[in-house]
């Protein structure tokens, strides 16, 4: 049995896991850094670039953000650009597009015009776009005909930009964060093909990591970026009983040819913010339009992988308090009504149809022969059930219970805000191993 | 200083609420008021100017649960009122005893009524919906009835809609808002510029209005439409091709764009059909109106001809086409400085018998002795 020590090991080849082992091989005087990563290659799950929606969550477009969330989203994607510009990764994995948050119906554009007044003051290269202006911009939301001759008949309004980068292939930076990170003078090991079954925490190596192939690590300290997994794993240990977890897949169909100019996002119903439909020229197909996702819920941790079920009912964590969320949840008609509309998005032969008539309130005149379902894209989104205040929590959630271990379950907008993660994260492994950290050029660099 | 939470059906960016000033500046000199509001659309809590809470709307079922974890300690209010929501004043109910505040239900307008009518308005037959209204003004009643305190928008309006409402009441009526008085833009023009804000729809019967323009031989008048029904006055208009040039429509954003559209006008439109739902209270319209110093053309209602008098600071006439054009064809022979005189006694009067400072007033007094 092969044992090895590192004094920080980082569970998860994801954008999370790498961004942490970037910022700290690049900005601490850190002894050694290893990651281990369950398949054979990084960001094989949620962070490849078809399983998510390529896009950087600022919270300009986001209307489910409040302002206040939006002033921590845009310093982390703002994190994401810098790094990409630093290393000159843009128009090879970063992208400028245009994008909107479109308003349908008076209601909606009401709630568009007051948030563009209010989210002007933290973002000022916002634009507020009427339907004239949308007919230049993106004229497929406006007409109701292929032809182009009828404007439809409800009030629409945009608030958007096309000044900004708004794209990443989160799954190129993973692996351009741990390329920038083994250019470091600080040891770092990454080995694939490793499942972490177990961690154990001992006296005097602080934790013991056990691996399904045999390996054996040790570290001082360990942080958990596995997505639906870094619950599972916290669980094992006793930490995180109070949390259960919701995997969320999403699905998305793709257009037979170009159809948006931009990212074109609805407004979001707050009762299910993971999962408002959207238009986004897919920087892998092509410039063709994914339109999704799609919210199923899925009785296993990792889409387009074997096994997991087991998995997911362990950490599903189920109780009384569980069947409460879901009671609180069921009972409202939107979210039921959702629920089932989404379960039939999945069923051959009636799901093109059915998603092309909530796929029409972005453009109206898709037609079932306009798309097809994109097959093997989409991820899942590891949604966590707070047990303590019986509800569904929306965003990501983190575990640490202070003596050197880190638990992250990043569902969207995890990837835009990696970096900000990391950092974060960072500052807790530095003090607590008392590591020298160089927070100028740090801040200089990604700030 | 006592406290009171406000739970307001309102949205987040609500900005044509008149009543607002009433819960925002008056009442605050009395009693320390936390509003709280629902969004449909962001997921996360807010908490502005310290007093506004903005709470996803999926929170409402465990409102407090929400507040609570955000800091907002519901035991340190007096008095917790609820706007129109009856499931959230049960919910209210339900938690009086654990944090020890009184309870208030505020009945701002019979918006289940107006759907009934204004359905029947178009032909469709609302005898189930008139059956399940009736239970439910029953149920309805029974919770009420157990809060502390009711807060209709009027006596006439709680007679008539929940009379068997028998708690101590607090009138909370619309009025005029002493400090949002705007100036009166009085223009050089021939025309007679009228102005009509608010909903249009079938229940309102605007084309009885309109057919009394096109009734009139002078044509020295211009009419100003600010509607959030749009689509529906475009449509309604197509059957007035003879005085389609003479009318104008917007859709005023926010307050200020609505008063300052008034303020450019004359003589404010505020006719209704005589049906309770319009008559038991005074329209917020005829306050936007005085708002601006613009007098308001009103029908006849017990409930406005206690505040005005016709042809001192205000007009009335019956809802009937050949009255309206009567009363229209008198005012096309008024000056814009008599039109003036009688706008500037109208606002006077509101100040004297219908402002926010005095109803502040009356509200945290009643507050305070239940």
């Amino acid at each position: 049995m092969k044992k090895n020590h590192y004094e920080v090991l980082i569970i998860g080849g994801g954008i999370s896991g790498t961004a942490l082992l970037y910022e700290l091989a690049k900005y601490t005087n850190v002894k050694s850094l290893c990651l281990l990563e369950k398949y054979a290659s990084l960001a094989t799950l949620n962070s490849k670039g078809t399983s998510n929606s390529q896009t950087i969550h600022i919270g300009d477009i986001e209307t489910n953000y409040t302002l206040e969330k939006a002033k921590i989203t845009k310093r982390t994607a703002k994190m994401v650009e810098k790094f990409c510009l630093q290393y000159n990764l843009q128009d090879k994995i970063m992208f400028k597009h245009q994008k909107m948050a479109l308003g349908v119906g008076e209601k909606e554009v009401h709630f568009i015009e007051h948030r563009y007044h209010e989210f002007k003051t933290l973002f000022p290269y916002l634009e507020l776009w009427d339907v004239e202006k949308l007919k230049t911009l993106e004229p497929k939301i406006v007409y109701l005909d292929k032809a182009q001759t009828k404007v439809r008949p409800e009030p629409i309004v945009a608030m958007g930009t096309n000044t900004q980068y708004t794209t990443v292939d989160y799954g190129a930076m993973s692996e351009a964060l741990v390329e920038q990170a083994q250019k470091t003078s600080i040891p770092t090991d990454i080995f694939y093909n490793t499942q972490v079954v177990d961690i154990y925490e001992k006296k005097n190596v602080p934790f013991e990591i056990y691996c399904k192939d045999g390996h054996i690590y040790t570290a001082n300290f360990v942080v958990v970026n596995a997505g639906a997994h870094s619950l599972f794993l916290a669980h094992r240990m006793g930490y995180g009983k109070h949390m259960g977890c919701l995997p969320m897949a999403g699905s998305f169909y793709m257009t037979n040819a170009h159809f948006l100019n931009g990212k074109v996002y609805m407004v979001q119903n707050n009762k299910l913010p993971f999962a408002a439909l959207h238009g986004d020229p897919d920087i892998l197909a092509e410039g063709k339009t994914r339109f999704g996702p799609t919210a199923l819920m899925l009785p296993k941790l990792e889409r387009y992988k074997p096994g997991t079920y087991l998995d997911f009912l362990k950490t599903l964590n189920f109780d009384f308090h569980i069947v409460k969320i879901f009671w609180d949840l069921l009972r409202d008609s939107d979210i039921r009504n959702y629920i089932f509309k989404n379960f039939l998005f999945e069923v051959p032969f009636i799901n093109k149809a059915l998603f092309v008539k909530d796929a029409r309130k972005i453009v109206p005149s898709l037609s079932v022969d306009d798309i097809h379902y994109a097959k093997g894209f989409g991820g899942v989104r590891p949604q966590v059930l707070d047990k303590e205040k019986e509800k569904l929590m929306l965003g990501e959630a983190s575990i640490n219970p202070g003596n050197g271990i880190i638990f992250n379950m990043t569902p969207s907008p995890g990837a835009t805000s990696c970096l900000g993660n990391a950092e974060r994260d960072m500052r807790e492994i530095v003090e607590h191993l008392g590591l020298d950290f160089d927070e100028a050029q740090f801040l200089k660099d990604l700030t | 200083m006592q406290k009171l939470l406000y739970i307001t059906d309102q949205e987040e960016y609500v900005d044509h609420s008149f009543i607002a000033p009433l819960f925002e500046v008056y009442l605050q000199k009395y009693i320390h008021v936390d509003i709280v509001y629902f969004t449909e659309f962001k997921s996360d809590f807010t908490c502005k100017e310290n007093h506004h809470f903005i709470v996803p709307s999926r929170y409402k079922n465990i409102l407090f649960k929400e507040l609570s974890c955000n800091q907002i300690d519901i035991y340190s209010y007096d008095f917790v009122m609820v706007r129109n929501n009856i499931k959230l004043m049960q919910y209210v109910l339900k938690y009086r005893d654990t944090y020890g505040y009184k309870a208030l239900y505020r009945f701002s307008f019979p918006k289940r009524k107006v759907q009934i009518k204004c359905e029947e308005a178009q032909g469709k037959n609302q005898f189930l919906n008139r059956c399940i209204h009736a239970i439910q003004t029953k149920k309805e009643t029974k919770i009420i009835n157990n809060c502390d305190a009711f807060l209709p928008t009027s006596a006439r309006m709680h007679k008539h809609y929940l009379p068997h409402v028998y708690i101590p009441t607090i009138l909370c009526p619309p009025a005029i808002n002493p400090e949002a008085l705007h100036p009166h833009q009085q223009h050089k023009e021939e025309t007679i510029h009228f102005v009509y804000v608010g909903t249009l729809d079938k229940l309102r019967s605007f084309e009885t209005i309109l057919d009394a323009f096109d009734l009139l031989k002078n044509k020295a008048w211009k009419l100003s439409i600010s509607t959030r029904d749009v689509a529906f006055a475009y449509k309604l208009l197509e059957h007035y091709p003879a005085i389609r040039n003479q009318i104008h429509l917007y859709n005023a954003k926010t307050k200020d764009a609505l008063l300052s559209l008034i303020a450019a006008s004359d003589i404010g439109i505020a006719l209704l059909p005589d049906i309770p739902i319009y008559s038991t209270s005074t329209p917020v319209k005829v306050f936007d109106y005085y708002t601006s110093g613009v007098p308001s053309l009103m029908s006849h209602s017990s409930h406005t001809t206690t505040i005005f008098t016709d042809d001192i600071d205000a007009w009335f006439c019956d809802f009937d086409t050949q009255e309206i054009a009567n009363k229209l064809n008198y005012l096309l022979t008024l000056s814009h400085e008599e039109i003036a005189a009688i706008g500037a006694k109208g606002q006077q009067r509101l100040l004297e018998v219908k402002n926010y400072e005095m109803v502040a007033q009356n509200i945290a007094q009643q507050l305070k002795a239940l």
